[in-house]
C-alpha cells in the first residue's frame, strides 16, 4: 500500500527509459512569472497615483531543473563499449540537441529534459559517486512510484580507478619527480540557448495541457569540460599560455591533460575520460594538522 | 590444532621480544552500505583502507630493542615503521606485518613489580599470513588432476572462469615445471575446475601449496637479560628532590595521519585492459602529528615534600626534567631511561587514608617537537 510520503525504496529514478543507481534527487518545476503592478486611482494623500498589483504574467513556459547524485554501474554507460557514455550523459562535440523523454522521480513523470552537465569524483577508496544536471522544459504528471530490480552491480569504485596527469606531454611524474593524486574531478558543461518560433506557441490548443509552451529548440552553444586535481605538487614553470615550459621555446608544447580510467570494484573496465587543454589554474595551500595540498584544474574548450 | 602460550614468537624490527605477557592483533576493513532510490540497500561496499592494531604488553627483562634514538636524541619509532610477526607451530606459521607505527608507547610500575612496558602499533598495507616470510608456491603435488589426463590445462581467474591465454600450460604442469608469482596466484578462483567434458583444467588455488619460511624474519640478536627491581629504579627530578616513589607511568601518544593516493596508472595500462601499475593500497605518506604528548605520573610517600601553592605555580609556569632510570638489580648496569624534557607539573593530588601512608601524586606533561625542541 502506498504511503502518503514517498519512500526512497519505492521511488525509483529513470531517465531516458534507463532505471539510475541514484542516491540522490532533486527535482524542481516553476513557472516564470513577472508581476504586473499599474499606475492606479488617485491617492490624495500622496497627491499622485498609487500603483496597484493586476496580475502575474507568465513570461515565459513552465521550466524546472532535475540534480541526480548516482552510482556509474557497468551497465551505466553504452554497452559494448566502454569509452562511449550513452546518450543520457552525452556530452560531446557533434551531440544530439534531442530532448530526452520518459523520465521519472518518484511519483513523477516528465519529457523533455536536456543533459546540461555531467561529473563525477574519483578518492581513494571511495565509491566513485557521479552527478547530472538536466534542464526539463513542460510541466509534470502524475504517476504511480515504483521500484525497479537490478541485473548488474558492479560499481565504479576509487579502490581500482585510477588517473594519470600529463603537463604539456610531459609525465607528472618525470615533472615533479613523484606526483600523487590524492582526489580527482571530472566535470562537463553544455551551455544551451532556446529557440522559439514566433506564432509555433500561440494556438490556443498549448493551454489545453499544463505542458504550454515548449522551446522548438534547444541548441548546443558551448561544451566545456574541466578536470581538477589535488595532488603532492604544482606545475613549475606554467608559462602565460597556459603549458608546462619544460624548455626555452614557448610555442609548440603539447596540452597538458588529465585522464580518469574507471574500473568497478571487480576490476572491469568502465569508462575512460580525458581532459585536454590548458591548465586553467593552480594552487597550493596548507594548513594546521594537514599536509600541502596543490590544486590543479585542465579545462578543454569542446565546441 | 591449538597453540599452547609457550609455543608463540613475537618478534619486532628483527628482534624476538622477551618478557612478552599479552599480544592482541587485529584488522578490519570499513564499509559502508549503499543505498539507492527505487531499490533501497543495494551492498556494503569498503570505503576505507585496511588498517590493523597490535597491542603488545610485556615486562620489562632487558633493554627494549624498539627504543632507539636517532642523533638528535628523537625516537626513532615517532617517525619509522616498524615490522613485526607472531610466529607459531614451530615458526612456520605467522601473522605479520610490514608497515606498523608506534601509536602509544607506556612503561608502569609499582613497587614491588617488574615494570610493564605497552605497545600499541597501528598497522597499515601489508598484514596477515605469509607477510614477512619468504614465500615459494610449489605444485600441489597431491591434487587430483596432477598429472592431468585431459589435453589442456590454464588458470583461472577469481570468478572461476578458466582462462584461455593460448598457451596450454600441460606440458609444465605434467613435468611439475609450472611455476607462479604472488600477483597470479592471488587472481586465482579457490579451487580449480574442470571444463569442456573433463578435457580442460583450469587451475585454481588448490593445485597449488604454499611453503613459507620465517627463518630469515629473526635477524637482530636480543640485548641481555636483565632484572630490575624497586632498589634500581629511580626518578630524578630537576627543581627538587623526591621521597619514596611508590609506583610511576610513563606514556607518549603517537596521533599520525596516513595518506592515501588514487591508484597511478598510464593509458597503456588501460589500452592493455589491466589495472594500475601502482596500485596505492598502502599509505604514500604517514605524518606523525606533532607535538608528541608525554604523560609522567608518579606517586610519593610523604616525608619532605609539600604540596606548592598553585598561586605560586600558575604565574611561574616552571618547566622541568623528569628522567626515570631503570637499571639491572643485580648487577646494576643500565637498562632503559625514560626521559621528559622541559615538562610541567600539571596536577598535584594527596591522599590519605586509614590503610596506608600518606601519598602525593604529581603529574607531568612534555610536549616532544618535529623541530625545535620545547624549552
Amino acid at each position: 500500500m502506498s504511503t502518503p510520503f514517498l519512500r526512497f525504496e519505492d521511488g525509483k529514478v529513470t531517465i531516458g527509459s534507463k532505471d539510475l543507481l541514484v542516491r540522490s534527487a532533486n527535482l524542481s518545476i516553476s513557472p516564470d512569472l513577472q508581476v504586473e503592478r499599474v499606475y492606479g486611482k488617485l491617492n490624495k494623500d500622496l497627491l499622485g497615483a498609487s500603483t496597484d498589483f493586476v496580475k502575474f504574467a507568465p513570461t515565459g513556459g513552465v521550466r524546472g531543473q532535475l540534480e541526480i547524485s548516482f552510482l556509474i554501474n557497468s551497465d551505466t554507460f553504452s554497452e559494448g563499449n566502454t569509452n562511449n557514455i550513452s546518450r543520457l550523459f552525452e556530452i560531446a562535440e557533434g551531440m544530439s540537441e534531442r530532448p530526452i523523454h520518459t523520465n521519472v522521480v518518484g511519483r513523477y513523470a516528465f519529457n523533455h529534459m536536456y543533459l546540461r552537465s555531467f561529473g563525477f569524483t574519483m578518492s581513494p577508496f571511495q565509491l566513485i559517486n557521479a552527478t547530472a544536471k538536466y534542464d526539463i522544459y513542460g510541466s509534470i504528471e502524475k504517476t504511480v512510484d515504483k521500484r525497479f530490480v537490478y541485473t548488474e552491480k558492479n560499481f565504479a569504485h576509487g579502490l581500482k580507478s585510477f588517473g594519470e596527469m600529463k603537463a604539456s606531454a610531459v609525465s607528472a611524474d618525470t615533472m615533479a619527480g613523484r606526483f600523487e593524486i590524492t582526489n580527482l574531478s571530472y566535470s562537463i558543461m553544455v551551455d544551451r540557448k532556446i529557440h522559439s518560433h514566433i506564432r509555433d506557441n500561440e494556438h490556443t490548443s498549448i493551454n489545453t495541457k499544463a505542458t504550454g509552451a515548449l522551446p522548438y529548440r534547444v541548441s548546443v552553444e558551448s561544451i566545456e569540460a574541466e578536470m581538477a586535481i589535488e595532488a603532492n605538487e604544482m606545475v613549475d614553470s606554467l608559462n602565460s599560455y597556459g603549458d608546462y615550459q619544460y624548455s626555452n621555446a614557448a610555442k609548440g608544447l603539447n596540452d597538458s591533460s588529465i585522464n580518469a580510467y574507471l574500473y568497478s570494484l571487480e576490476g572491469d573496465q568502465i569508462a575512460k575520460f580525458s581532459c585536454k587543454g590548458k591548465i586553467q589554474s593552480q594552487s597550493m595551500s596548507v594548513s594546521e594538522g594537514s599536509h600541502a595540498k596543490s590544486n590543479i584544474i585542465v579545462r578543454q574548450i569542446i565546441k | 590444532m591449538s597453540y599452547s602460550n609457550y609455543e608463540q614468537k613475537i618478534v619486532l624490527n628483527g628482534f624476538i621480544l622477551s618478557g612478552v605477557q599479552n599480544v592482541d592483533g587485529n584488522y578490519g576493513i570499513n564499509e559502508n552500505p549503499v543505498r539507492v532510490a527505487g531499490v533501497g540497500f543495494v551492498d556494503a561496499l569498503i570505503e576505507a583502507p585496511l588498517e590493523g592494531n597490535f597491542t603488545i604488553s610485556r615486562d620489562m627483562v632487558s633493554r627494549d630493542p624498539l627504543i632507539e634514538t636517532d642523533s638528535l636524541g628523537r625516537y626513532t619509532y615517532d617517525e619509522d615503521y616498524v615490522s613485526g610477526v607472531i610466529l607459531y607451530d614451530n615458526d612456520n606459521k605467522g601473522f605479520g606485518f610490514t608497515k606498523g607505527r608506534v601509536s602509544r608507547y607506556s612503561v608502569s610500575c609499582s613497587a614491588g613489580e617488574v615494570p610493564t612496558i605497552n605497545t600499541d602499533i597501528r598497522v597499515f598495507g601489508e598484514l596477515g599470513q605469509y607477510v614477512l616470510s619468504e614465500k615459494t608456491i610449489l605444485i600441489n603435488t597431491s591434487f587430483a588432476n596432477y598429472p592431468f589426463n585431459g589435453d589442456y590445462v590454464y588458470f583461472t581467474d577469481l570468478n572461476g572462469n578458466v582462462l584461455d591465454q593460448g598457451q596450454n600450460l600441460k606440458t609444465e604442469w605434467d613435468a611439475g615445471t609450472l611455476t607462479i608469482d604472488d600477483d597470479q596466484y592471488a587472481t586465482l578462483s579457490e579451487t580449480s575446475r574442470l571444463v569442456e567434458n573433463g578435457d580442460v583444467l583450469g587451475l585454481g588455488k588448490n593445485a597449488f601449496e604454499i611453503d613459507s619460511s620465517y627463518q630469515n624474519v629473526i635477524v637482530n640478536d636480543h640485548p641481555p637479560i636483565q632484572f630490575p627491581d624497586q632498589s634500581s629504579i629511580s626518578i630524578d627530578v630537576d627543581d627538587f628532590n623526591l621521597d619514596a616513589i611508590s609506583d610511576f607511568s610513563y606514556s607518549r601518544a603517537i596521533n599520525m595521519t596516513p595518506i592515501y593516493a588514487i591508484p597511478k596508472g598510464t593509458e597503456s595500462d588501460w589500452n592493455n585492459g589491466s589495472l594500475a601499475t601502482h596500485k596505492n593500497l598502502e599509505p604514500i605518506q604517514v605524518d606523525t602529528q606533532y607535538p608528541i604528548e608525554t604523560d609522567i605520573n608518579f606517586t610519593m610517600i610523604v616525608d619532605e615534600y609539600e604540596i606548592r601553592q598553585i598561586k605560586d605555580r600558575i604565574q611561574s609556569a616552571p618547566k622541568s626534567n623528569v628522567v626515570i632510570n631503570i637499571r639491572d638489580a643485580k648487577t646494576d648496569n643500565f637498562i632503559n631511561a625514560f626521559t621528559g624534557h622541559n615538562v610541567r607539573l600539571i596536577s598535584e593530588s594527596i591522599n590519605a587514608s586509614i590503610e596506608g601512608e600518606m601519598s602525593i601524586s604529581l603529574t607531568y606533561k612534555g610536549y616532544d617537537t618535529y623541530h625545535n625542541p620545547v624549552t
